[in-house]
Protein backbone atom coordinates (compact mmCIF):
# COMPACT_ATOMS: atom_id res chain seq x y z
CA UNK A 1 0.00 0.00 0.00
CA UNK A 2 2.64 1.96 1.29
CA UNK A 3 4.53 1.64 -2.44
CA UNK A 4 1.74 2.36 -4.48
CA UNK A 5 0.69 5.56 -2.58
CA UNK A 6 4.49 6.30 -3.51
CA UNK A 7 4.17 6.09 -6.60
CA UNK A 8 0.84 8.06 -7.20
CA UNK A 9 2.85 10.63 -5.59
CA UNK A 10 5.55 10.83 -8.00
CA UNK A 11 3.50 10.32 -10.75
CA UNK A 12 0.88 13.07 -9.75
CA UNK A 13 4.29 15.41 -9.21
CA UNK A 14 5.69 14.36 -12.69
CA UNK A 15 2.36 15.53 -14.49
CA UNK A 16 2.02 18.40 -12.39
CA UNK A 17 6.18 19.19 -13.54
CA UNK A 18 6.14 18.89 -16.90
CA UNK A 19 2.66 20.18 -17.15
CA UNK A 20 3.97 23.56 -15.85
CA UNK A 21 7.30 23.26 -17.18
CA UNK A 22 5.63 23.21 -20.88
CA UNK A 23 3.38 25.77 -20.36
CA UNK A 24 5.98 27.98 -18.74
CA UNK A 25 8.69 27.21 -21.47
CA UNK A 26 5.85 28.09 -24.42
CA UNK A 27 5.12 31.18 -23.16
CA UNK A 28 9.55 32.09 -22.28
CA UNK A 29 10.48 30.77 -26.18
CA UNK A 30 7.44 31.33 -28.48
CA UNK A 31 4.95 34.10 -26.55
CA UNK A 32 7.63 36.53 -25.14
CA UNK A 33 9.81 36.98 -27.85
CA UNK A 34 6.44 38.60 -29.61
CA UNK A 35 5.56 40.28 -26.78
CA UNK A 36 9.04 41.57 -25.16
CA UNK A 37 11.56 43.81 -26.30
CA UNK A 38 14.98 43.09 -24.59
CA UNK A 39 16.36 39.89 -22.72
CA UNK A 40 14.13 41.29 -19.69
CA UNK A 41 11.50 40.58 -20.80
CA UNK A 42 7.73 41.95 -20.21
CA UNK A 43 8.44 44.15 -16.91
CA UNK A 44 4.42 45.06 -16.77
CA UNK A 45 3.78 46.33 -13.16
CA UNK A 46 1.14 48.91 -12.41
CA UNK A 47 2.46 51.05 -10.55
CA UNK A 48 3.42 54.86 -10.51
CA UNK A 49 7.21 54.44 -9.88
CA UNK A 50 8.19 58.32 -10.90
CA UNK A 51 7.68 61.57 -9.28
CA UNK A 52 9.80 64.81 -11.04
CA UNK A 53 8.44 67.45 -13.03
CA UNK A 54 7.67 66.74 -16.50
CA UNK A 55 9.79 67.78 -19.24
CA UNK A 56 8.14 70.30 -21.56
CA UNK A 57 5.06 69.82 -20.10
CA UNK A 58 3.98 74.11 -21.03
CA UNK A 59 3.93 72.53 -24.30
CA UNK A 60 0.81 70.29 -23.63
CA UNK A 61 -0.93 72.73 -22.58
CA UNK A 62 -2.98 71.00 -19.70
CA UNK A 63 -4.16 73.71 -17.91
CA UNK A 64 -3.55 72.29 -14.52
CA UNK A 65 -5.43 69.05 -15.36
CA UNK A 66 -3.89 65.40 -15.21
CA UNK A 67 -2.82 64.58 -19.39
CA UNK A 68 -1.98 61.41 -20.91
CA UNK A 69 0.79 62.11 -23.24
CA UNK A 70 0.98 59.85 -26.27
CA UNK A 71 3.79 59.61 -28.19
CA UNK A 72 3.66 57.44 -31.68
CA UNK A 73 4.31 58.38 -35.15
CA UNK A 74 1.15 57.02 -36.39
CA UNK A 75 -1.13 55.10 -33.47
CA UNK A 76 -4.90 55.34 -32.23
CA UNK A 77 -4.89 57.66 -28.72
CA UNK A 78 -6.32 55.40 -25.91
CA UNK A 79 -9.79 56.82 -24.46
CA UNK A 80 -9.48 58.76 -21.11
CA UNK A 81 -11.77 59.84 -19.05
CA UNK A 82 -10.17 61.88 -16.26
CA UNK A 83 -7.15 63.22 -18.10
CA UNK A 84 -6.05 65.29 -21.23
CA UNK A 85 -4.90 63.46 -23.64
CA UNK A 86 -2.10 64.81 -25.71
CA UNK A 87 -0.50 63.24 -28.97
CA UNK A 88 3.45 64.15 -29.66
CA UNK A 89 5.26 63.19 -32.57
CA UNK A 90 8.20 65.48 -31.62
CA UNK A 91 11.52 63.27 -31.74
CA UNK A 92 13.28 65.63 -29.01
CA UNK A 93 10.80 65.33 -26.07
CA UNK A 94 10.13 61.78 -26.79
CA UNK A 95 13.90 61.53 -26.10
CA UNK A 96 13.57 63.55 -23.28
CA UNK A 97 10.70 61.20 -21.86
CA UNK A 98 13.05 57.91 -23.00
CA UNK A 99 10.46 57.14 -25.59
CA UNK A 100 12.77 56.68 -28.55
CA UNK A 101 13.20 53.47 -29.83
CA UNK A 102 16.94 51.90 -30.60
CA UNK A 103 15.81 52.33 -34.66
CA UNK A 104 14.94 56.07 -33.68
CA UNK A 105 11.74 56.10 -33.84
CA UNK A 106 9.35 57.65 -31.52
CA UNK A 107 7.22 55.51 -29.49
CA UNK A 108 4.85 53.96 -29.29
CA UNK A 109 4.30 54.54 -25.43
CA UNK A 110 2.74 57.25 -22.86
CA UNK A 111 3.33 59.25 -19.63
CA UNK A 112 0.97 60.67 -17.20
CA UNK A 113 1.23 63.38 -15.55
CA UNK A 114 -0.39 64.74 -12.96
CA UNK A 115 -2.40 67.62 -12.21
CA UNK A 116 0.70 69.07 -10.58
CA UNK A 117 2.30 69.12 -13.66
CA UNK A 118 4.73 65.71 -11.98
CA UNK A 119 5.31 62.95 -14.39
CA UNK A 120 4.10 59.53 -12.67
CA UNK A 121 4.47 57.16 -15.20
CA UNK A 122 6.49 56.00 -18.46
CA UNK A 123 5.83 53.12 -20.55
CA UNK A 124 5.90 52.27 -24.49
CA UNK A 125 3.01 50.75 -25.53
CA UNK A 126 2.96 49.21 -29.30
CA UNK A 127 -1.10 48.28 -28.57
CA UNK A 128 -2.55 52.29 -26.39
CA UNK A 129 -6.07 51.82 -27.89
CA UNK A 130 -6.39 48.09 -26.24
CA UNK A 131 -5.42 49.45 -22.57
CA UNK A 132 -7.32 52.14 -22.12
CA UNK A 133 -9.07 50.31 -18.64
CA UNK A 134 -5.17 50.44 -16.99
CA UNK A 135 -4.17 53.77 -18.16
CA UNK A 136 -7.55 55.03 -16.39
CA UNK A 137 -6.85 53.15 -13.45
CA UNK A 138 -3.50 55.22 -13.68
CA UNK A 139 -5.10 58.28 -13.80
CA UNK A 140 -7.45 57.24 -11.09
CA UNK A 141 -4.44 56.19 -9.17
CA UNK A 142 -3.06 59.79 -9.62
CA UNK A 143 -6.19 61.16 -6.82
CA UNK B 1 -4.66 3.96 -13.80
CA UNK B 2 -4.51 2.31 -10.58
CA UNK B 3 -2.17 4.50 -8.93
CA UNK B 4 -5.38 7.43 -9.70
CA UNK B 5 -7.37 5.46 -7.85
CA UNK B 6 -5.70 6.10 -4.39
CA UNK B 7 -6.72 9.20 -4.36
CA UNK B 8 -9.49 10.53 -2.11
CA UNK B 9 -12.69 11.99 -3.91
CA UNK B 10 -11.62 15.45 -2.15
CA UNK B 11 -8.24 15.13 -3.56
CA UNK B 12 -9.77 14.91 -6.45
CA UNK B 13 -12.40 17.30 -6.26
CA UNK B 14 -10.01 19.40 -5.09
CA UNK B 15 -7.45 18.91 -8.21
CA UNK B 16 -10.59 19.76 -10.73
CA UNK B 17 -11.14 23.04 -9.00
CA UNK B 18 -7.86 24.27 -8.79
CA UNK B 19 -7.29 22.98 -12.36
CA UNK B 20 -10.35 25.34 -13.45
CA UNK B 21 -9.74 28.21 -11.51
CA UNK B 22 -6.42 27.97 -12.93
CA UNK B 23 -7.65 28.28 -16.60
CA UNK B 24 -10.04 31.30 -14.90
CA UNK B 25 -6.85 33.00 -14.20
CA UNK B 26 -4.83 32.48 -16.94
CA UNK B 27 -7.56 33.30 -19.29
CA UNK B 28 -7.89 36.91 -17.05
CA UNK B 29 -4.14 37.38 -17.23
CA UNK B 30 -3.70 36.46 -21.03
CA UNK B 31 -6.65 39.15 -22.17
CA UNK B 32 -4.51 41.94 -20.65
CA UNK B 33 -1.36 40.25 -22.28
CA UNK B 34 0.32 40.02 -18.95
CA UNK B 35 0.36 36.35 -18.96
CA UNK B 36 4.56 37.04 -17.96
CA UNK B 37 2.79 37.64 -14.53
CA UNK B 38 0.44 34.69 -14.74
CA UNK B 39 3.87 32.72 -14.42
CA UNK B 40 6.46 34.40 -12.55
CA UNK B 41 3.79 34.79 -9.97
CA UNK B 42 2.11 31.80 -10.05
CA UNK B 43 5.44 29.45 -10.32
CA UNK B 44 6.78 31.43 -7.25
CA UNK B 45 3.59 31.58 -5.26
CA UNK B 46 2.74 27.78 -5.60
CA UNK B 47 6.73 27.65 -4.59
CA UNK B 48 5.83 29.20 -1.24
CA UNK B 49 2.63 27.06 -0.47
CA UNK B 50 4.72 23.76 -1.21
CA UNK B 51 7.15 25.16 0.24
CA UNK B 52 5.66 25.98 3.47
CA UNK B 53 4.12 22.62 3.52
CA UNK B 54 7.51 21.01 3.41
CA UNK B 55 8.83 22.84 6.13
CA UNK B 56 5.46 21.91 8.17
CA UNK B 57 5.72 18.04 7.06
CA UNK B 58 9.78 18.15 8.54
CA UNK B 59 8.92 19.52 11.71
CA UNK B 60 6.21 17.73 12.27
CA UNK B 61 6.14 14.02 12.13
CA UNK B 62 1.99 14.18 12.20
CA UNK B 63 0.70 13.28 8.13
CA UNK B 64 -0.82 16.67 6.51
CA UNK B 65 -3.97 16.35 4.93
CA UNK B 66 -2.97 18.91 2.56
CA UNK B 67 -1.50 17.84 -1.05
CA UNK B 68 1.33 19.92 -2.67
CA UNK B 69 -1.06 21.06 -5.39
CA UNK B 70 -3.35 22.34 -3.15
CA UNK B 71 -0.65 24.71 -0.90
CA UNK B 72 0.51 25.44 -4.11
CA UNK B 73 -2.87 26.67 -5.15
CA UNK B 74 -3.07 28.49 -2.25
CA UNK B 75 0.14 30.36 -2.62
CA UNK B 76 0.00 31.18 -6.07
CA UNK B 77 -3.43 32.96 -4.62
CA UNK B 78 -1.32 35.16 -2.47
CA UNK B 79 1.07 35.88 -4.80
CA UNK B 80 -1.66 37.31 -7.04
CA UNK B 81 -3.39 39.66 -4.47
CA UNK B 82 -2.44 42.73 -5.56
CA UNK B 83 -3.20 41.39 -9.49
CA UNK B 84 -6.47 40.50 -8.19
CA UNK B 85 -6.62 44.02 -6.25
CA UNK B 86 -6.11 45.94 -9.69
CA UNK B 87 -8.15 44.05 -11.37
CA UNK B 88 -10.90 44.19 -9.11
CA UNK B 89 -10.68 47.12 -7.94
CA UNK B 90 -8.31 49.33 -9.51
CA UNK B 91 -5.40 49.58 -6.51
CA UNK B 92 -2.21 50.04 -8.21
CA UNK B 93 0.77 48.20 -7.11
CA UNK B 94 3.04 49.96 -4.42
CA UNK B 95 6.49 49.02 -3.64
CA UNK B 96 4.96 47.45 -0.20
CA UNK B 97 2.94 44.71 -2.15
CA UNK B 98 6.21 42.98 -2.11
CA UNK B 99 4.91 41.42 1.09
CA UNK B 100 3.03 39.42 -1.36
CA UNK B 101 5.19 36.62 -1.96
CA UNK B 102 7.47 39.66 -3.68
CA UNK B 103 5.29 40.58 -5.77
CA UNK B 104 7.19 43.51 -7.01
CA UNK B 105 10.91 42.80 -6.78
CA UNK B 106 10.47 39.79 -8.65
CA UNK B 107 9.80 41.57 -12.04
CA UNK B 108 13.40 42.41 -11.85
CA UNK B 109 15.37 39.52 -11.13
CA UNK B 110 17.27 37.91 -13.97
CA UNK B 111 15.63 35.26 -16.11
CA UNK B 112 12.85 34.95 -14.26
CA UNK B 113 10.50 32.68 -15.80
CA UNK B 114 13.07 30.50 -15.96
CA UNK B 115 14.48 30.84 -12.16
CA UNK B 116 10.61 30.73 -11.04
CA UNK B 117 10.15 27.53 -12.71
CA UNK B 118 13.48 26.08 -11.14
CA UNK B 119 12.30 27.07 -7.89
CA UNK B 120 9.03 25.56 -8.47
CA UNK B 121 10.71 22.35 -9.97
CA UNK B 122 12.85 21.84 -6.65
CA UNK B 123 9.74 22.86 -4.28
CA UNK B 124 7.81 20.07 -5.89
CA UNK B 125 10.25 17.56 -5.68
CA UNK B 126 10.89 18.49 -1.64
CA UNK B 127 7.06 18.40 -1.12
CA UNK B 128 7.16 14.80 -2.41
CA UNK B 129 10.35 13.97 -0.66
CA UNK B 130 9.23 15.14 2.46
CA UNK B 131 6.00 13.31 2.23
CA UNK B 132 7.61 9.95 1.41
CA UNK B 133 9.73 10.75 4.15
CA UNK B 134 12.94 11.19 2.50
CA UNK B 135 13.68 14.25 4.89
CA UNK B 136 17.39 14.89 4.54
CA UNK B 137 16.95 15.04 0.31
CA UNK B 138 13.73 17.33 0.89
CA UNK B 139 15.57 19.43 3.08
CA UNK B 140 18.49 20.16 0.46
CA UNK B 141 16.05 20.70 -2.44
CA UNK B 142 14.53 23.79 -0.50
CA UNK B 143 17.70 24.79 0.19
CA UNK B 144 18.48 24.81 -2.93
CA UNK B 145 15.30 26.40 -4.01
CA UNK B 146 15.61 29.23 -1.04
CA UNK B 147 19.47 30.04 -2.18
CA UNK B 148 18.39 30.61 -6.01
CA UNK B 149 15.65 32.64 -4.89
CA UNK B 150 18.32 35.08 -2.61
CA UNK B 151 20.61 35.07 -5.55
CA UNK B 152 18.41 35.98 -8.08
CA UNK B 153 17.13 39.09 -5.78
CA UNK B 154 20.74 39.93 -4.95
CA UNK B 155 21.30 40.19 -8.93
CA UNK B 156 18.09 41.67 -9.29
CA UNK B 157 17.92 45.41 -11.53
CA UNK B 158 17.27 48.46 -9.37
CA UNK B 159 13.91 50.54 -9.98
CA UNK B 160 14.54 53.50 -11.53
CA UNK B 161 12.86 56.02 -9.71
CA UNK B 162 13.92 59.17 -12.36
CA UNK B 163 13.65 59.87 -16.25
CA UNK B 164 17.05 59.99 -16.71
CA UNK B 165 17.74 56.77 -15.09
CA UNK B 166 14.46 55.40 -17.44
CA UNK B 167 17.02 56.92 -20.52
CA UNK B 168 19.64 55.59 -19.06
CA UNK B 169 18.87 51.85 -19.44
CA UNK B 170 17.75 52.58 -22.69
CA UNK B 171 14.43 50.92 -24.59
CA UNK B 172 15.15 47.64 -24.43
CA UNK B 173 15.12 47.07 -20.39
CA UNK B 174 11.35 47.84 -19.96
CA UNK B 175 8.02 47.86 -20.57
CA UNK B 176 5.91 49.31 -17.66
CA UNK B 177 2.32 48.12 -18.69
CA UNK B 178 2.33 46.84 -22.06
CA UNK B 179 3.71 44.68 -24.28
CA UNK B 180 6.62 45.70 -26.54
CA UNK B 181 5.69 44.00 -30.11
CA UNK B 182 6.69 45.63 -33.17
CA UNK B 183 9.02 48.22 -30.99
CA UNK B 184 12.84 48.97 -31.35
CA UNK B 185 14.52 45.60 -32.35
CA UNK B 186 11.67 44.02 -34.00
Amino acid sequence: MGKRIATSHWAMSVIIGMVITAGSMDYQFRVSPLRSLGPVGLQRIDLLYLNEPAPARELFNLQGQAGVIVFCQACTAPVVERAVVRKVNDLNIAERYGLVTKKGQVGPGYVIIDNRGQVRYQTFDAHLDQHSWEINRLVEGLQ
Amino acid sequence: MNWLAEYSRRHVLTACAIVFIEILLYRQYASMQAEFHFWIHGLFGAALGMGALTVWRLMRPKPVKLNAWEAGFMGHLYSAVPDLLFVGFGVLHMYWMDVFALHISLHFIPAPIIVMLTVFLLTLAAAVLANEGYRRLAAVCLVAGVSLVSVALIFRQPVPQTLQQVRAQGPSSYSWLCPMAGVGGH
